[in-house]
């Protein structure tokens, strides 16, 4: 266990995209060091990248969504930046990133 | 998943991609010894890398492999006559050597120089477990020959195939990392539905189908340990090790009574020649072991067909999948292991779509392998050299199995390390 609360070496279910689950993934990557955290960390942001691309898809593509799917658009790709420079074991980059995409304050 | 950036980098090897730049840098295995069976014998056409190549052996023994075009008039060399110390096109008779040297070109003037400004592109070969191995790199970045345990039993302790198979050579290689697949792919429905009758093994794996990974990159590549629950103060280890570039040790028998090791030798980008060694450590191979291999109630290369150097089985023909046998005796209905396997990773495609893969916990090898691999490449892209390949003996680690008492600091357990050390002095 570790100061996050959590065995990093363990894989964290990841139920939404809210930002609490998005600053908790974040704290974690920060204190991710060892190549199998990255590699659970890398697992983590899949899901949550995937959940993102389902939302992304099944929100209505009008004007009234339009401002919804430009702030889903924007996390999605900072997820997916986030997701590929944990593989790259740069975890500080991608913990900025997921912050980045708090700040969008989608949930 | 992988973005389709980092997909295409993993998987392509060709001539100046950043993985194929990176692959070059180690020997590859080529063919077996006894495809080239004697002097000035028949030239046989290889693809590595996307590269074509011709391979002979000349009159004294030596193995050379060049490119597979004749420099003239790009005609092939394949059908050239082995004779007097190289190999001549039958087109013009130019003959080369080895070494890649002209040593003949006929249809010009006698006092041309001509002939000492062709050369035809040669490839270091090298000899070793009865197999010809090629180093297609820089040639002033030579690496040693990786030493590894079934190099160094005799002949007649070890069987090797090669055999080529549709897709690109990550995905193959991935199955062997793929732990959790053995629960249910190469499984027998006795094991499934009766695990406590089952052999030792089959029973851990039947009964944990999730196993808890430990994965540690190392100066060779990667050592893979899956983790099932045996009995209430023991755990069923399953270590497999993963060898820079494309070599799985698959974890061996519980008394490590023998070794499995496939190379996943990239063709180009879509095909790979997949090679199976199986080898004892303490005993020649008895001839029904070998048979075994192909025809044996599991084996593990079950359509092997030596006309195209492929399988019988293939996507067109569903591996001849039996639906009846899938409803009484095996999980998958296909006979062979590595047709099991082919199944899965040809039937994906040429190469992939990683981008749309869902991966879970199960799956964290699997993402270890990509990462280590981009890592290397990318590495490499930097100038940093890579380690492996100019260290043979780091290839001596082995796979195992073993039943431990629980322990959970595994990676420092004095048993477990020394079960990575090989047998085979």
């Amino acid at each position: 266990m570790t100061q996050t609360g959590i065995a990093l070496d363990d894989i964290v279910e990841i139920d939404d995209f809210s930002n609490p689950t998005l600053l908790a993934l974040a704290v974690r990557l920060e204190h991710s060091t060892a190549f199998q955290q990255l590699i659970a960390r890398e697992i983590e942001l899949d899901e949550l990248w995937r959940r993102l691309d389902t939302k992304l898809k099944t929100t209505a593509d009008d004007a009234a969504a339009r401002g919804q799917r430009a702030t889903l658009a924007a996390v999605f790709d900072l997820v997916w930046q986030a997701h590929d420079l944990a593989g790259a074991e740069q975890p500080l980059e991608a913990a900025a990133r997921l912050r980045q995409a708090c700040a969008l304050n989608i949930s | 998943m992988l973005s389709p950036k980092d997909n295409e980098y993993v998987s392509r090897v060709g001539d100046g991609t950043p993985m194929g730049t990176y692959v070059r840098r180690f020997w590859v295995p080529l063919m077996l010894s006894v495809d080239l069976p004697e002097p000035d014998g028949t030239p046989q056409e290889v693809r590595i890398y996307g590269e074509d190549l011709v391979v002979f052996r000349d009159t004294t023994g030596r193995v050379g492999v060049l490119q597979a075009l004749c420099p003239h008039r790009q005609a092939p060399l394949v059908y050239g006559r082995n004779e007097q110390g190289g190999l001549r096109c039958i087109y013009h008779g130019w003959q080369y050597d080895v070494t890649g040297t002209c040593l003949d070109m006929p249809n010009e003037a006698p006092d041309t120089v001509f002939k000492d400004r062709v050369r035809a592109e040669a490839y270091p070969t090298h000899e070793a477990g009865r197999v010809v191995w090629v180093y297609l790199g820089p040639r002033d970045q030579q690496p040693q020959v990786p030493d590894m345990e079934w190099m160094r039993v005799p002949d007649d302790y070890r069987n090797v195939h090669r055999f080529r198979v549709e897709g690109n050579w990550v995905q193959a290689m991935e199955g062997d990392v793929d732990s959790s697949h053995i629960g249910f792919l190469h499984k027998s429905l006795r094991d499934l539905r009766d695990p406590a009758s089952a052999p030792v093994e089959s029973r851990y794996q039947a009964l944990d189908k999730a196993p808890k990974w430990v994965i540690q990159p190392t100066d060779y590549g990667m050592m893979i340990a899956a983790r099932r629950n045996a009995e209430d103060d023991t755990y069923y280890w399953r270590i497999n090790q993963v060898m820079l570039p494309f070599y799985t040790s698959v974890a061996a028998p519980l008394d490590g009574s023998a070794g499995l090791l496939h190379m996943w030798v990239p063709m180009d980008d879509t095909h790979t020649y997949v090679w199976t060694v199986m080898w004892r450590t303490q005993r020649p191979m008895t001839a029904r072991e070998r048979d075994d291999m192909v025809d044996g109630p599991n084996a593990h290369v079950g359509t092997y067909d030596p006309a195209t150097g492929g399988l019988r089985g293939n996507h067109q023909n569903r591996f001849f999948q039996d639906r009846m046998d899938m409803k009484t005796e095996s999980f998958s209905g296909i006979f062979g292991i590595r047709e099991q396997d082919a199944a899965m990773t040809v039937g994906m495609g040429p190469i992939v779509d990683r981008s749309k893969e869902h991966l879970g916990a199960a799956d964290s090898a699997v993402i270890a392998l990509r990462r280590v691999l981009i890592k290397a490449a990318r590495d490499l892209e930097t100038g940093v050299e890579p380690y492996a390949p100019y260290h043979g003996d780091v290839y001596r680690r082995r796979a195992w199995s073993a039943v431990l008492p629980r322990n959970d600091d595994f990676l420092n357990d004095p048993v477990a390390n020394q079960m990575h050390e090989s047998l085979v002095p």
